[in-house]
């Protein structure tokens, strides 16, 4: 009953940008009404609420950032808002033993492994206490530097092939981070090596100013998957339901000794690339305008109403409890020190070297480098 | 007594300019309430309150550039009569949000209970008493009938329409009223104006150059000189054509307070590189609320951009008592046929709505092609 390999949501006008963007997405909420009910009343008990729930909570998380770096409580701020369906998916997807590898734009997924929210919120406060505990939460330390997390999480998952730990890594991306060699090597060594890992690339139209036509001749980035002897799946990012079937059927496969695959979660990037970011300069403000009936949340919403397998007093009940929850956290944070130049280098080196200690970071940087060091 | 003072907004931006204040002194904040709006080099951003209360003393002009540390405005925190913000049901949204969320059906219109007891969140209540609407006639869509910020934002209220609103209203009823207007339209191929735009060097000065809607004036002025009757107005108690020597260009600016028509005086006595200079002060000004009176009024022609968002066509309607308007509309890609081979051309609609009292079709469409032709050939426009 389902309609992958050529379903786009009907909410998608014809001929708008999403009409063409969105082919060959696997969908659930763009099914017919009566189908969708039924995929959403087949579905485990109480996931759909589960989902909804993730959603509002990264929501929630993602709004009350925005507020405080507009606050001056913390720095700059890639906000995820629209991306609050496949994050949540990807987490829920998984079991908890399997490794997450984020980037800069899911920060908070780790607070859906029941990591504290202000632990996220302080690192972009500039302040030790946000590294989270990486081992307890089985999620790497985001990385910043595009598409370094893809080698990291094929390597990890290599590993646990090796040693039969029966564990699954999945690495976060964007359409921008395709272009990048890491990219490329991880991919074809994950192939190579039939490494448990699910590349899941966030496919949003855009990276930074850099519209996807300048990125690639193969815009269905899914499809780069057969150069490297993969699985390669196009899902909708907005459609929390979708992209859950696919992420665990990644997995399942993956767990079977199946090796990795690429999904392609293809939408739109709803908001600015960060905090300092205006994209009314680079890009044509009707898109936004066709885009915006995309958003998640409130699709998710509709289509657990509708399905009858929530009531919407629940939903409000679990905003609201959401965003008071993040409310609060904001006030919590903006009491807390910022950090002391001291600690800018610790936990960095085993053993601080000279220039880095905390004696001499007052100093002007060429001073450190050029004095003789005392040992020499 | 908080003060709120220009927070670090990271990236390296050390100055903003205050764009447009959203209180007023005395007016009630919530906490994460939007302040104000400040432009960086990097974005327009707006400051969401960190404090709950009363203003009382705003400290940084519209227009101001201000630094960051610098103190933006004073709040007296808790007044009486204030509860603290609990509206969470309604957090705001984060500023590019909020055309999106749809509300699903099934949370909407259950009715609601019994009068005496509406049920509503303090800021609601609070916000139904600023607008002086009884909780007790609205519909509540929340839990148990609870009336929810849309709610009240639904509900017919009344306004009173100030300032720009109230002179817009005005004049376009006036406009329809009084005056028969026929609108002709032609598309326009823009490649040139772009082309021209594009390849001008970056100025040293920091001064932008030609844009689009700049020399589109140019090409105006150069067609009013020679059709001086669509510059004239119309005096129909003496049934007198009344000539202009001087083009005083009327340009409709929408701005965050309603649409408004800056005067360019004395277009046609400038050089083009003045006229563009003026009229990139006089839209800033107008966006930012600090056009004096004199800029407000006397146009004697009026042109109306709607930019990107134009549409494909609209009717703009003249701006009485001008006896024409052009409009300019959204440049697409569009196939154009060329010497009978089909191209990709950047193509706009152009429009000229006038007074078919005392302008004929054919002086009408003249005015339009020869306008045309100038943006065919705009290195001609700016010598
Ligand atoms: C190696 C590297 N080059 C450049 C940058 C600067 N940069 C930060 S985010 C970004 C765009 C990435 O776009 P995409 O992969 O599509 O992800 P999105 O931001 O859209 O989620 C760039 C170029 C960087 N962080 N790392
Ligand atoms: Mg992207």
């Amino acid at each position: 009953m389902r309609a992958d390999g050529t379903g786009t949501s009907p909410a998608v006008p014809a001929g708008a940008p999403g009409g063409a963007l969105m082919g060959g997405a696997r969908t659930v909420l763009g099914l017919g009404r009566e189908d969708r009910r039924e995929h959403l009343r087949g579905l485990p008990s109480g996931l759909a609420i589960r989902l909804y729930s993730a959603m509002t909570h990264l929501r929630a998380f993602d709004e009350r950032a925005v507020i405080l770096q507009r606050q001056g409580v913390i720095g700059t701020y890639p906000t995820y808002f629209g991306e609050e369906a496949v994050q949540a998916a990807s987490v829920l997807a998984l079991e908890d033993r399997d490794w997450l590898f984020p980037t800069y734009r899911q920060t908070a997924v780790v607070t859906l492994r029941d990591c504290p929210s202000v632990v996220p919120l302080l690192l972009w406060r500039g302040h030790p206490g946000g590294w989270h505990d990486v081992m307890r939460y089985r999620v790497a330390p985001i990385c910043i530097p595009v598409a370094t997390n893809y080698p990291h999480a094929v390597g990890a998952a290599w590993g646990a092939r090796l040693r039969h730990e029966g564990w699954v890594a999945l690495a976060y991306g964007g359409d921008g981070s395709t272009s990048a060699g890491d990219f490329h090597e991880a991919c074809n060594l994950a192939a190579v090596v039939q490494a448990p890992v699910i590349f899941l690339v966030t496919n949003n139209q855009w990276a930074i100013s850099t519209p996807i036509v300048k990125q690639t001749r193969v815009p269905r980035l899914a499809e780069k998957a057969a150069a490297y002897g993969m699985p390669g799946v196009r899902v909708d990012s907005f459609d929390v339901f979708a992209c859950y079937e696919v992420i665990q059927e990644a997995a399942e496969r993956a767990r079977r000794g199946g090796g990795p695959t690429l999904v392609e979660a293809v939408g739109y990037r709803l908001g600015p690339h960060g905090t300092a970011d205006e994209p009314s300069v680079y890009r044509d403000p009707r898109a936004d305008l066709l885009w915006a009936p995309m958003e998640p949340l409130g699709r998710t919403e509709a289509a657990v109403v509708e399905a009858g397998v929530a009531a919407p007093e629940q939903l409000l009940e679990l905003r609201s409890r959401a965003f008071q929850e993040l409310r609060d956290v904001g006030d919590r944070l903006g009491e807390l020190p910022l950090p002391s130049v001291e600690e800018l280098a610790d936990s960095v080196h085993r053993d601080t070297p000279w220039p880095l200690r905390p004696e001499r970071l007052y100093e002007p940087s060429w001073a450190r480098l050029e004095q003789t060091p005392p040992w020499s | 007594m908080p003060e709120f003072k220009l927070p670090d907004l990271g990236e390296g931006i050390t100055e903003g300019e205050v764009v447009e204040w959203r209180v007023q002194v005395g007016s009630a904040v919530d906490r994460d309430q939007v302040l104000l709006v400040i432009a960086t080099d990097k974005a327009t951003v707006e400051i969401p309150s960190p404090f709950q209360g009363r203003v009382d003393a705003i400290l940084a002009a519209e227009g101001a550039v201000v630094h960051v540390g610098d103190p933006l405005l004073r709040v007296e925190s808790g007044a009486a009569g204030e509860q603290p913000a609990t509206a969470v049901a309604e957090a705001p949204a984060a500023p590019w949000a909020a055309p999106v969320a749809p509300r699903p059906s099934g949370t909407q219109s259950q009715p609601s209970m019994a009068a005496g007891a509406v049920p509503a969140l303090p800021a609601v209540r609070r916000a139904a008493r600023e607008r002086g609407v009884g909780l007790e006639s609205l519909l509540g869509s929340g839990p148990g009938g609870r009336v929810r910020m849309q709610d009240l934002q639904a509900a017919g209220r009344r306004v009173p329409l100030r300032g720009a609103h109230r002179v817009m209203a005005q004049r376009m009823a006036e406009a329809h009223r009084r005056v028969p207007q026929v609108t002709v339209v032609l598309e326009c191929d823009m490649g040139p104006v772009e082309a021209l735009v594009r390849s001008q060097p970056a100025d040293p000065a920091g001064e932008s150059g030609y844009s689009i809607l700049g020399l589109a004036a140019l090409a105006a002025v150069a067609g009013l000189r020679a059709e001086p009757l669509l510059n004239a107005s119309f005096d129909e108690g003496l049934m007198e054509l009344e000539y202009h020597d001087q083009i005083h260009l009327g340009i409709a600016v929408q701005a965050g307070d309603g649409l408004k028509v800056a005067t360019l005086r004395d277009a046609d006595s400038l050089a083009p590189g003045d006229l563009q200079r003026q009229l990139g002060r006089l839209i800033a000004a107008a966006r930012a609320g600090t056009l004096g009176p004199s800029e407000l009024a006397g146009s004697t022609f009026t042109i109306s951009s709607a930019g990107r968002l134009g549409g494909l066509f609209a009717t703009p309607i003249v701006n009485w008592p001008n006896l024409a308007v052009l409009g300019l509309h959204a440049i697409e890609e569009r196939p154009v046929v060329r010497a009978g081979q089909v191209a990709v051309g950047r193509v706009a609609n152009v429009s000229l709505s006038f007074d078919h009292r005392v302008i004929d079709g054919l002086t009408a469409s003249a005015f339009l092609y020869q306008l045309a032709d100038r943006l065919g050939h705009p290195e001609g426009l700016v010598r």
